[in-house]
């Protein structure tokens, strides 16, 4: 997966903006190359939790252009990598692209978690 | 009809489409539709007669679960619109449900608490988890349950087989608890001169006790108890020296729980028995805080502490990777029953001997630092030590023991 600096910017200014609870959205991918971000509203702010909610309309109309999405949440202290939460409330998101910025570690990294097991998908900056 | 908005990750069950129409007046009616046109949709957003937990439906722009649930009305021409309901984070499930369905669910997310009577200055934090706080008493609660359900996940455990476990006893405890609620017969291989609380918590926990020689510690565990499991294969032995089950429960548990509850760890300190603590927690740690120093406490040579392993004993565990640990600091048995008194003068916290030698490496590490956090991993309480006499026994030897302290 391709994350354009500026687009990483706007994830890392979003999960600041939003501490000290976690910050997430949606990133529309063209290929693998990632193109918008879109953020979203914490419906249960929580250091420690997310709930993504963006209007259902809005969130409709993106599943029908031509992009993929990837979920993108922060994570406050500890590292971009999936938890036992993020993967037991995966859902409908199974194999899709799941990212992951750490606030504190200015790290992001791209998963993808399926049946409980986590593999990681490479990130380039451009 | 009702159109209903189908998102990209639905989209195979309906044969690719974005929209699809079913009938209706209420979300009941239209969903219940919408899985006879679709059947493969149906596990996806209906379970036990309700929504599905992982799909949100919208009416008029708002969700159904805000409204009257199933049975909101859908309005003639309207929209219904599924999304995926997206949920996540680093951490709540740290904190143990109020009502659980079995003492196995109460298995870690023990706490953390200050030390400040203990911290040589008041700018270093010092911090001890609680493992004792765990349902038999003991950090190796954690341990049996990942390698007992590890083992049943890979088919290499099943209905009619008996375990046999070398162990100091907290492990065999531990075990003993998860095979009665599981099913299986245990027998506990375990020195003569462990506590007799010990050999009688395990006995009452339902397991068998085969002694092995005091003089050869836990390693005359070890080595009787593979003996035995050589001579009759219908044993299964868990064997926590090597079962990689071990670690990856400190580093999916004990540790995570560590990184999430701090904004800060400098040093981790940990007994090192058979290394599956520090291994597992050290990893997770020190995923989170990169520059943290992880510090095995050793018993020295020829002093075992209770439940602690000198590597120049002979045995090197083999999930051990002493490459890993960044210090290892050597503990008298003189100090560790000093400091294990202190944390219960001064705190009010009543643990067992290895804790004892864990919190007084903390201390001399603590002293290092000018400021910061340094985290201590008590791997049970004091309970099962109580017949011991050193509770009370006058000790003077606790200076001169600091002086044999070796670093590397």
């Amino acid at each position: 997966m391709v994350i354009p600096a500026a687009l990483r910017s706007e994830i890392a200014e979003h999960a600041r903006g939003e501490l000290p609870n976690e910050a997430c959205g949606l990133l529309l991918l063209d290929g693998d190359v990632a193109v918008e971000y879109v953020p979203g509203e914490n419906a249960s702010p929580s250091p420690y939790y997310f709930e993504l909610r963006l209007d259902p309309v809005v969130w409709a109309d993106l599943g029908d252009r031509d992009v993929r999405q990837a979920v993108v949440h922060s994570h406050v202290s500890s590292p971009p990598r999936p938890s036992r939460t993020d993967v037991e409330r995966i859902g409908l998101w199974q194999g899709q692209p799941y990212v992951i910025y750490s606030v504190r570690l200015d790290e992001l990294a791209a998963w993808q978690i399926a049946d409980g097991a986590i593999e990681p998908l490479p990130v380039s900056g451009s | 009809m009702t159109v209903v908005r189908i998102p990209p990750t639905l989209r195979t069950e309906v044969g690719g489409a974005r929209q699809v129409e079913a009938e209706g007046e209420t979300v009941r009616e239209v969903l219940d539709d919408l899985v006879e046109r679709h059947p493969a949709l149906a596990p996806q957003i209906l379970q036990d007669g309700g929504l599905a937990p992982f799909v949100n439906v919208y009416v008029g722009g708002e969700d159904v679960r805000t409204l009257d649930g199933l049975d909101t009305s859908v309005p003639v021409g309207g929209t219904v619109i599924l999304l995926p309901a997206m949920a996540g984070g680093s951490s709540p499930s740290w904190s143990r449900p109020a009502v659980a369905g079995s003492l196995l669910d109460l298995i870690g997310s023990t706490p953390l608490v200050e030390l400040p009577r203990l911290s040589p200055k008041s700018s270093v934090k010092l911090y001890a988890k609680l493992e004792g706080q765990n349902p038999t008493g003991s950090i190796k609660d954690r341990v049996a349950k990942a390698m007992i359900e590890s083992a049943e996940a890979s088919g290499e455990l099943e209905p009619g087989r008996a375990l046999l476990e070398p162990t100091s006893g907290n492990t065999g405890i531990s075990l003993a608890l998860v095979a009665a609620l599981k099913g299986y017969p245990l027998t506990c291989v375990i020195p003569e001169n462990a506590t007799p609380e010990r050999k009688r918590l395990l006995r009452l926990y339902g397991a068998d006790v085969v002694l092995s020689p005091a003089a050869e510690g836990s390693n005359g565990a070890v080595r009787l108890a593979l003996e035995m499991a050589e001579a009759d294969p219908r044993w299964f032995v868990p064997f926590q020296y090597a079962n990689e089950a071990n670690p990856r429960a400190h580093y999916e548990g004990t540790g995570a729980e560590i990184a999430e509850a701090l904004e800060r760890v400098d040093v981790l300190v940990a007994g090192l028995g058979t290394g599956g603590t520090l291994m597992g927690a050290g990893e997770r740690v020190r995923e989170a805080f990169p520059d943290v120093v992880v510090a095995a406490a050793e018993p020295l040579p020829g002093d075992p502490v209770m439940g602690l392993r000198s590597l120049d004993d002979g045995y090197v565990p083999p999930i051990l990777d002493v490459a890993r640990l960044d210090r290892k600091v050597l503990v008298s048995n003189e100090e560790s029953v000093a400091t294990v008194r202190d944390l219960l003068r001064l705190e009010g916290l009543f643990a067992g001997v290895s804790a004892g030698a864990v919190v007084a490496v903390a201390r001399r590490l603590a002293a290092e630092l000018d400021e910061g956090v340094v985290v201590t991993i008590l791997a049970d309480a004091g309970w099962k030590y109580l017949s011991a006499d050193f509770w009370d026994a006058e000790t003077d030897a606790v200076a001169a023991s600091m002086e044999r302290t070796v670093w590397w």
